[in-house]
C-alpha cells in the first residue's frame, strides 16, 4: 500500500488530475560547449500517462538521457514547457525543483550512485526522512519495499558488498520510498550482467502492475519488452512511436517485433 | 623526471584552489614558528650589540666610600688579568622621593650620578636627542632612553628633581642610550648629571653612594671574577652589585617569555598544518586513483607516481615556506626594533636572513619527507582494478560506525553531518585539533589579559605586599623619624596593618669553594601577614636569624626550609635560617626577606625608609593620602599601593596584551583556513554523493547545512575540549612558563564571563568559516552522476 508523503502536496486533492502525467511542449536543451552549441533535444512534444511504463530508445547522444535529466528538474530545458502532474516545472528555482523531486519524481541511474558508506536499507530510507517525520512508518516502507524487490535480506550491507542488480534494486526502492508520481531510469540495466538486469526489470514490471508510471531510457531491446509504448529519438528529437500495449504481439515475440520496428526507423 | 614534473605540475594547476590553501596553511604555521624563534633568539641582540659597541660594563659595584675605599677597589680590579678597564669611581645616589614631569610622577627611582668631566670609552654614552657633549651642565640632567620613552620626555623638558629643598628643575639637555639603563624595566634608572652637581643638589650627608663599573674582556668571566674579588675581601663586601644578566634582564625578559609562549604555540600549529597537508594528500590520491592506475599502466612505477604528487607538495612547500618565513622576518625585525627601541641600535637582517634560510631549508625537508612517507600509499594501487573502479577499488567496504537508527532523532542534514564526520574521522579529529588551538589561544589572550588586569587587587600573589598605601618618609628641613612615623600609621583608625620595609643586599656565600652570590632583599619590621605576604611553603619570618627566600634564589642557591647559610649583610657575617620560600615576579623571583632584628644585628643604626600601609575596609585612598599629606607636608611622600604598576608594568602588559592577541588572531586565521580547506575537499572529495542528495530532493540550503553541521559538531568538541584542558592544566603550563620571571605558581584568574562567550563567538567563527565555502556544494551539477 503506497504511503502518500507528508508535506504540502502540490495540488489539491479536489482538483481533477490531469490527461497526462507528463506533457511537454517544444522542449528544447542546447548545451553551449567549446566552439558550436550542442542542440541535446530539439522541439520535443511528449506526453507520458498515468501509470504507463513508457521506454525511450536511442542510440548514444539521441538524447533520450538529457530528456529524463531536463524531465526531472535535474537540468534546466534551454526553451519549451515542461509540465509535470498539472504544473508547469520548466521555471521552477532550484528549491521547488528540489521538492518536486523529493515527493513528486524519483531517479534511477545507470551508475545506481548508492552512497557507498551508507547501507542499502540507510541509502533507502534517507530520501524518506526528508519528508516523513514518522521515521517508523518509512523504516516500514523501506523494509517492504526491498523485501518486494527480493533484498529484503539485504537490508544492512553496504553497497560494495552486493551484486550490482541487488544495489540496482535498492535504488529502485530509493527512488519509490516516497512514493513518487513518476520514476524515470536511465539506462538502469547499462551496468548490469543479464540476470542483474533481468532482476531488475522484473522489479519494474511487479511496480508498474501496481499503477507506477514509469519513464524508462534503454538503447537494449531485452529492455524495451517490458514498455507498454517505445518512443524513438535520434538527434535530439522523438522520430516515431511504438505502441506494444494495444499491438497484438505476444509477449514472447516482442523483441522480435522492436527490433524490426526499429530498423524501420533506420536504427 | 621530464614526465614526473610534467604530471606534478599539472596537478597543481588542476587543483589551484586547493593548492593555494595548502601554501597558505604552510605559509601561515611557517609564519608563526618563525616569529616565535625569531623572538626568542634575537630579542637580546641588539642589546649586546650596543653594549659592545659602546664597551659596556658587565659589574659594576656600588658602595658607600666611607667603608670601601673606592681607590684601592679600583687598583685591586685593574690588577686582575681579564679586566679590561675600570671606570673612576663616580658618585652617585639612589632616590628613593619620586621625581615628576608635567606634574606626573616618575614610576621608576632615579640612581643619580655624576658624569666624570673626561668619560672614558668604557659604559660610553651616545646622544640621540639634545646637545651631544662630554657630560651634561649645571642644572641639566641626561635621561636614558627606556625611562624617556616611558615618561614622552624629549631634549628641551624640564624635570622636577627631588633635591634637598625640593623639587628642583633640571632642564633635560639630552636623551641618551646608557648600557646599564636604557632598560624599560631597570629600575633603579640612572641619570647623568654634571660633576659636582650632587652636592649642591642634595644634603651632603645624604652623599654616600659610589659606583664603580668594570668591564671585563670576557664577560662569561664576571660570576668567577667576582668570587675572587669577594674571597679577597674574606666575604666582607658592603655594597650592591648589578651584572650584565641584571642588566640584560631589564631590557628584554620579558620579551623572550612571550617569544617562548609563540613558540610553544606555533610549533603545534605547523604540526596542524602537517596533518592537514596529509589530509588533503590522501584525498587527492583517492580522487586521483583512476589517474594513477592509467599512470601504471603506461609504465609508471609506484615510486615514479610517488615522486609525482610528492614533487606536487614539495613545489607548493617551496613557495609557500620561504613566504611565510620571510614574512616573519619582517615580522621579527619590526618586533624586535620596536621591543629594543630604546637601544636605538639598527637591527641587521643579516642574522635574520640566516635563521630564516635555515628554518626554509628545514621546514621544506620535513615537508618532503612527510609528503614522501604519506605517498607511499600508491604502491598498493592494482591497475586494472583503479582504471575499472576508481578509488572503490582500493578500499574496503567502509562502515561508518554509526548505524541510522541511532541517528533517527536528527534531520537529514544532521544525519548527512553525522555520518560524513564518521567517515573521515582523522580529518574530522585535525579539524577539531585546529579548534583546540585557536580556542586556547583565546583563552590565553583573554584570561592573561584578565589576570594582569586585576593585579592591583591581588598584588600579594605576584610577590608583592598588599599595600593600599606606601608612604617613604622623606623631608630635608623636617621629617619624621621611623618610630614616629611608625605611631602615626599604627594609631590612624583606618589603619588595618603597618609593615615598614627597606632593600639590603646580602652576600650569600654557596659552598666551601667560597663562591658568593649577591642577591638584594627586602628588610621588614610590622605586621607582614596583614600586609600579605605570602609564602609558597613555610611562613614569614617573625625574628631574628630568620628569613624566607625567593623561588629562584632558592633553587640556585639550593636552599630550603630548614637550610641555614651565612649571609653578607652590610659587611657582617649573619646566621640566618630559611623558613619560608615565596614567589614573586619582582626581581624574577631573586631576593630574600628578613625582619629589622636580624638586619640590627649587622648595623643596629639602619632603618628603612619604605612604609606599606593596608587600609581597613572602605577607605578611600586617595583622601588617606591627601589627609597624611596635608597633615605631614614634605616629611612624608605617599602613592597608592599599585603605582608601580601603572608605570612600570604597564609596558609588560601592552606587550602581553599585544602578543597574546596577536597569537589568538593567528591561530583563529589558521582554524579558518583550516576549516575553508576541509570544507573544500569535503565538497570535491564528495561530488558524487552530494550529487545523489541533490537528485534525492535535498535542498540547495540542506545541502548547505549539511556541511556546515559537520564543522558545527567538529567545533563545539574542539572548544569544549580546549576548555577542558584549559582548566585542567592552564595554571600548571603557565607556571613553568612564568617560573622563569618568578611566578612558579601562576595566579591566574579566569574570567568566566570571557570564558563562557568564547563558546559560541568560536563557533559562530568556525561556522561562518564553513558557510562560505560550502556554496560550492550548489554548483555541483548531476550531470556528474551519468556515465556517458
Amino acid at each position: 500500500m503506497p504511503i502518500a508523503p507528508s508535506g504540502t502536496p502540490a495540488r489539491a486533492d479536489t482538483q481533477p488530475r490531469p490527461a497526462h502525467l507528463v506533457h511537454t511542449r517544444q522542449l528544447s536543451k542546447v548545451y553551449e560547449s567549446g566552439t558550436a552549441p550542442v542542440h541535446a533535444l530539439r522541439d520535443v512534444n511528449l506526453d507520458v500517462e498515468q501509470g504507463e511504463l513508457l521506454v525511450l530508445m536511442g542510440s548514444s547522444g539521441s538524447g533520450k538521457s538529457t530528456l529524463l535529466y531536463v524531465l526531472s528538474g535535474l537540468e534546466q530545458a534551454t526553451d519549451g514547457e515542461i509540465h509535470f502532474d498539472g504544473q508547469r516545472i520548466d521555471r521552477m528555482d532550484e528549491t521547488a525543483l528540489s521538492m518536486l523531486r523529493r515527493e513528486g519524481i524519483g531517479f534511477v541511474f545507470q551508475a545506481i550512485n548508492l552512497i557507498p558508506h551508507l547501507t542499502l536499507f540507510e541509502n533507502v530510507v534517507l530520501p524518506g526522512y526528508l519528508v516523513n517525520v514518522n521515521r517508523d512508518e518509512v523504516d516500514h516502507r523501506a523494509t517492504e519495499l526491498m523485501g518486494r524487490l527480493g533484498i529484503g535480506a539485504l537490508l544492512h550491507r553496504l553497497p560494495a558488498q552486493v551484486s550490482g542488480g541487488e544495489q540496482q534494486r535498492a535504488a529502485i526502492a530509493r527512488s519509490m520510498i516516497n512514493a513518487p508520481r513518476a520514476l524515470l531510469a536511465d539506462e538502469p540495466t547499462g551496468a548490469l550482467n543479464s540476470a542483474s538486469g533481468s532482476a531488475v526489470l522484473e522489479g519494474f514490471r511487479e511496480i508498474n502492475a501496481r499503477g507506477q508510471t514509469i519513464v524508462m531510457a534503454t538503447h537494449d531491446v531485452k529492455s524495451a519488452c517490458i514498455g507498454d509504448r517505445i518512443v524513438f529519438m535520434r538527434d535530439g528529437q522523438i522520430r516515431g512511436e511504438y505502441r506494444l500495449k494495444d499491438s497484438a504481439v505476444a509477449v514472447e515475440d516482442r523483441e522480435a517485433a522492436i527490433l524490426s520496428w526499429l530498423s524501420a526507423q533506420g536504427w | 623526471m621530464r614526465s614526473i614534473q610534467l604530471i606534478a605540475f599539472a596537478n597543481l594547476r588542476r587543483r589551484k584552489g586547493q593548492s593555494i590553501l595548502v601554501g597558505a596553511i604552510l605559509a601561515l604555521s611557517a609564519l608563526m614558528l618563525y616569529t616565535g624563534i625569531g623572538i626568542f633568539r634575537e630579542i637580546d641582540a641588539p642589546v649586546h650589540r650596543m653594549r659592545e659597541a659602546q664597551r659596556a660594563s658587565q659589574l659594576t659595584l656600588f658602595f658607600d666610600p666611607r667603608i670601601h675605599d673606592p681607590d684601592s677597589l679600583r687598583a685591586w680590579w685593574l690588577a686582575q688579568p681579564g679586566v679590561a678597564a675600570v671606570s673612576e669611581p663616580l658618585a652617585t645616589i639612589e632616590l628613593r622621593e619620586g621625581a615628576f614631569f608635567k606634574g606626573r610622577q616618575l614610576g621608576r627611582f632615579l640612581l643619580a650620578t655624576e658624569r666624570p668631566v673626561t668619560p672614558s670609552a668604557q659604559d660610553s654614552i651616545r646622544v640621540i636627542d639634545g646637545r651631544a657633549s662630554a657630560s651634561p651642565g649645571p642644572g641639566e640632567v641626561w635621561l636614558p632612553t627606556g625611562l624617556a620613552e616611558e615618561m614622552g620626555m624629549h631634549a628641551g623638558d624640564t624635570l622636577q628633581f627631588p633635591g634637598a629643598d625640593g623639587l628642583v628643575p633640571l632642564i633635560v639637555s639630552a636623551v641618551v642610550v646608557d648600557p646599564m639603563a636604557s632598560g624599560l624595566f631597570a629600575n633603579p634608572v640612572r641619570v647623568w648629571v654634571a660633576a659636582g652637581e650632587l652636592a649642591t643638589l642634595m644634603a651632603s650627608t645624604a652623599l654616600t653612594g659610589v659606583m664603580l663599573p668594570v668591564r671585563l674582556e670576557r664577560g662569561t668571566d664576571a660570576d668567577a671574577m667576582w668570587d675572587r674579588y669577594i674571597r679577597s675581601l674574606g666575604g666582607a663586601y658592603s655594597g650592591g652589585l648589578m651584572s650584565e644578566r641584571d642588566v640584560l634582564s631589564a631590557y628584554t625578559a620579558p620579551y623572550a617569555l612571550l617569544g617562548g609562549v609563540i613558540m610553544a604555540f606555533s610549533a603545534l600549529g605547523f604540526i596542524v598544518a602537517l596533518l592537514a597537508m596529509q589530509g588533503t594528500i590522501t584525498s587527492a590520491l583517492m580522487a586521483d586513483y583512476k589517474i594513477i592506475g592509467i599512470l601504471r599502466a603506461q609504465g609508471f612505477r609506484p615510486i615514479d607516481v610517488a615522486r609525482c604528487y610528492t614533487l606536487q607538495y614539495l613545489v607548493l612547500a617551496v613557495v609557500a615556506i620561504p613566504v611565510g618565513v620571510g614574512a616573519g622576518m619582517l615580522i621579527v625585525h619590526q618586533a624586535v626594533a620596536q621591543l629594543t627601541k630604546s637601544v636605538a641600535t639598527p637591527v641587521p637582517i643579516a642574522p635574520l636572513a640566516a635563521l630564516a634560510l635555515l628554518m626554509s631549508a628545514v621546514l621544506i625537508g620535513l615537508v618532503f619527507l612527510f609528503t614522501a612517507r604519506v605517498t607511499r600509499t600508491v604502491a598498493r594501487v592494482r591497475p586494472a582494478d583503479a582504471i575499472r573502479f576508481g578509488a572503490s577499488a582500493g578500499q574496503a567496504a567502509v562502515s561508518t560506525g554509526i548505524p541510522l537508527q541511532k541517528l533517527r532523532w536528527a534531520s537529514v542534514p544532521v544525519i548527512v553531518a553525522i555520518k560524513n564526520l564518521g567517515l573521515q574521522k582523522r580529518r574530522a579529529a585535525v579539524l577539531a585539533l585546529a579548534v583546540v588551538f585557536a580556542t586556547l589561544a583565546a583563552a590565553l589572550a583573554v584570561n592573561l589579559d584578565y589576570t594582569f588586569g586585576r593585579m592591583s587587587t591581588h598584588l600579594a600573589d605576584f610577590g608583592f605586599d598588599a599595600a593600599d598605601v606606601r608612604v617613604t618618609r622623606s623631608g630635608r628641613r623636617f621629617g619624621l623619624r621611623h618610630d614616629d612615623l611608625m605611631q602615626v600609621l599604627n594609631t590612624r583608625a583606618a589603619v588595618r596593618a603597618v609593615a615598614t620595609w627597606g632593600t639590603m643586599d646580602g652576600m650569600f656565600t654557596l659552598d666551601t669553594s667560597g663562591a658568593t652570590r649577591l642577591v638584594n632583599g627586602m628588610v621588614v619590621d610590622g605586621d607582614m601577614e596583614g600586609l600579605g605576604f605570602r609564602n609558597l611553603r613555610g611562613r614569614n619570618a617573625t625574628g631574628p636569624g630568620e628569613m624566607s627566600i625567593g623561588i629562584r634564589t632558592a633553587e640556585e642557591l639550593g636552599l630550603d626550609l630548614g637550610s641555614t647559610v651565612t649571609v653578607q649583610l652590610l659587611g657582617a657575617p649573619v646566621v640566618l635560617s630559611v623558613v619560608g620560600v615565596y614567589q614573586s615576579i619582582n626581581n624574577t623571583g631573586h631576593g630574600f626577606r628578613i625582619r629589622l632584628e636580624s638586619a640590627h644585628q649587622a648595623n643596629p643604626l639602619w632603618s628603612p625608609s619604605e612604609y606599606s600601609v593596608a587600609l581597613a575596609s572602605g577607605t578611600n585612598v586617595e583622601r588617606f593620602i591627601s589627609g597624611l599629606e596635608a597633615e605631614y607636608g614634605e616629611a612624608v611622600d605617599a602613592k597608592p599601593g599599585d603605582f608601580f604598576i601603572r608605570d612600570q608594568l604597564a609596558q609588560i602588559m601592552l606587550g602581553l596584551r599585544m602578543t597574546n592577541g596577536f597569537l589568538a588572531f593567528v591561530f583563529l586565521i589558521a582554524a579558518a583556513v583550516f576549516i575553508v580547506n576541509t570544507t573544500l575537499l569535503t565538497i570535491a572529495e564528495n561530488r558524487q554523493v552530494f550529487g545523489i542528495l541533490k537528485t534525492t530532493g535535498m535542498t540547495p540550503a540542506q545541502l548547505r547545512s549539511s556541511i556546515v553541521t559537520g564543522v558545527g559538531f567538529q567545533a563545539v568538541g574542539g572548544v569544549l575540549l580546549a576548555l577542558a584542558l584549559w582548566f585542567l592544566t592552564a595554571r600548571v603550563v603557565l607556571s613553568g612558563l612564568f617560573g622563569t620571571v618568578g611566578l612558579v605558581s601562576f595566579p591566574l584568574e579566569n574570567w568566566g564571563i570571557g570564558m563562557a562567550a568564547l563558546v559560541p563567538l568560536i563557533v559562530v567563527f568556525c561556522l561562518a568559516s564553513a558557510w562560505w565555502p560550502s556554496r560550492q556544494v550548489l554548483a555541483i551539477n548531476p550531470r556528474t552522476l551519468i556515465v556517458e
